[in-house]
């Protein structure tokens, strides 16, 4: 591969161990997908930060670096944490839990992380064309596909070690040649924020790893193409969806080229909500959730004016709504709240052990949650629509 | 492969340890399906879920998927010292890339991928890696 004058000073060990030791990885993964240099980012975004994924040795990991003196070398920021200071029905996590997703969250910062959140889109909005080294999965496939950016799906030791050296490898999604689609999927118009995800979830099901092209979403609402691509990255290895109408790329390529072309149904989309809908009656423990990929401000903004500081009901169900932490100290206290809504930041109930607050069953609005939260947070899952949720917690929104 | 060649298994070098040389040794433990780190293996007690543990042990399997956290796992083999001597794969995947770079474990690419499922009734003899070939040793 070839390197830069600096790059060999930094793989020498010229500015520290601890950079030459990341860049040898960076190096290392460029060689295994044949990069032929490494290219400059302006933006990394770490993953792996719940305590409950990355454990003690993750822990420890991050801690080494900060001790050998690791920085970001480039603006940093970082997915959500565990909701380790939440509680349900007044139940909350052990003291064990708290403190070591603590220290992560604290190790990053020493880094120089500059917010936790998995929609960094919303903080720092990056150009057309612009190279970043970006790892959660919404985020990528919201950068190449709505804004024109450059990132491979990175995972989340590489993407921090990318954030330390400022460099990932000239490959993938970074290449022209690179982004083009090989399927082009039909797909209904979304009526909702839910079926706009299922719709996204289902879409990544067709093409589980070919890059799509997309018809059928133009002029769809920004937060519900959020949904969409955290759906297609949940059931698709794919970087990068072709919007028809939207994607800046879509002028390069020619649709007419595509050779393999399926549809997707309503009644797929129907069947789908219909099979993945809460029983009217919880059968345990219940709690909604929305925010998955996180709500942005104005959202926020217009949901909190909404919240009834006197709601109560008299089932055992919370609502959480989660945006970012979208600029430091991150609050631990809800922005809002009564004794059932709570509006709270930087956390992601998907990586968290929900089961250990007495969790048994979430109702979320994302296809993403839906899918994962059964497989990690130890719970059922059920979808139902944004509007819906929050009518049921009193919260009723304009329009 | 036939048994007759199975003693000279040829290897690319993708990782290499910086303190460990020469001759590597260990009993060799071959899992024939690609292992995701999350959930396949304990990075406290180096146990593989159903199986034994790779402490000191030449690690072979095709390749790793699923969670990239699994290179924390490979980390973490490493700090509780149940670590591989070597891990030999098929594929070069990032998952096991990062984790031997950052957990300083040597990384093995086999030359021909056929051979993994006739190196599985190896299990449990004693190999050794020298010069990049991985041979039983005598």
């Amino acid at each position: 591969m070839y390197l830069t004058k600096e790059e060999e000073r930094v793989l020498r060990g010229d500015e520290g161990e601890v950079k030459a030791r990341a860049l040898k990885v960076i190096v290392k993964v460029g060689e295994i997908f044949g990069a032929e240099r490494l290219v400059n980012v302006s933006h990394a975004h770490v993953s792996g930060i719940s305590y409950f994924n990355i454990r003690k040795y993750g822990v420890e990991f991050l801690e080494d670096l900060v001790n050998n003196g690791a920085k970001f070398s480039v603006f940093t920021t970082a997915n959500p944490y565990a909701a380790y200071y939440l509680s349900f029905n007044g139940k909350g996590f052990s003291k064990n839990v708290i403190n070591n997703q603590e220290r992560i969250i604290n190790a990053l910062i020493s880094m120089g992380a500059r917010a936790f959140t998995c929609v960094p889109y919303h903080i720092r909005r990056p150009k057309v064309g612009e190279h970043l080294a970006w790892a959660e999965s919404n985020a990528v496939l919201y950068a190449n596909s709505v804004l024109g950016a450059r990132t491979n799906r990175e995972g989340g030791p590489l993407a921090l070690l990318e954030a330390i050296v400022g460099r990932a490898p000239y490959c993938g999604m970074h290449v022209d040649e690179e982004r083009y689609p090989s399927i082009l999927i039909k797909v209904p118009k979304p009526s909702s924020l839910s079926e706009a995800a299922v719709i996204g979830y289902l879409t990544g099901r067709m093409s589980p790893s070919k890059i799509p092209y997309v018809e059928g979403l133009g002029g769809v609402p920004e937060e519900w193409l959020k949904a969409f691509l955290a759906g297609v990255g949940t059931s698709s290895s794919a970087p990068m969806v072709f919007l028809e109408g939207i994607t800046p790329d879509c002028r390069r390529v020619r649709k007419d080229n595509i050779q393999e072309r399926v549809r997707l149904s309503e009644e797929d989309v129907r069947s789908f909500i219909k099979e993945h809908s809460p029983p009217q009656e919880a059968a345990g423990n219940r709690l909604y959730v929305i925010g998955c990929p996180h709500v942005s401000k104005e959202e926020i903004r217009e949901i909190t004016l909404h919240v009834r500081e006197t709601y109560s009901n008299t089932h055992n169900e919370e609502l959480w709504i989660i945006t970012g932490c979208f600029s430091l100290p991150c609050s631990k206290i809800p922005a809002k709240s009564n004794s059932k809504v709570k509006i709270v930041e930087g956390v992601c109930p998907v990586v968290t052990r929900l089961d250990l607050l007495g969790v048994e069953e979430v109702v979320t609005d994302s296809a993403k949650a839906l899918h994962y939260l059964s497989r990690l947070a130890h719970v059922k899952s059920f979808i139902m629509d944004r509007k819906e949720i929050l009518k049921r917690f009193g919260v009723r929104l304009h329009g | 492969m036939d048994d007759n060649t199975a003693d000279i298994i040829k290897l690319k070098v993708i990782v290499e340890g910086t303190w460990q040389h020469g001759e590597l040794c260990g009993v060799l433990e071959v899992i024939d399906h690609p292992i995701s780190f999350l959930g396949d293996i304990d990075a406290e007690s180096g146990k593989v879920r159903g199986g034994g543990s790779v402490k000191g042990k030449i690690l072979l399997y095709p390749t790793a998927v699923g969670s990239t956290v699994g290179s924390y796992v490979i980390y973490g083999l490493s700090r509780s010292e149940n670590a591989p001597v070597a891990i030999v794969t098929c594929n070069e995947d990032v998952v096991t890339t990062v984790g031997a770079i950052i957990a300083d474990i040597p990384l093995y690419k086999l030359v021909d991928c056929s051979v993994i499922k006739n190196l599985k009734k190896y299990n449990g003899k004693v190999f050794c890696i020298r010069d990049s070939v991985l041979v039983m040793k005598k």
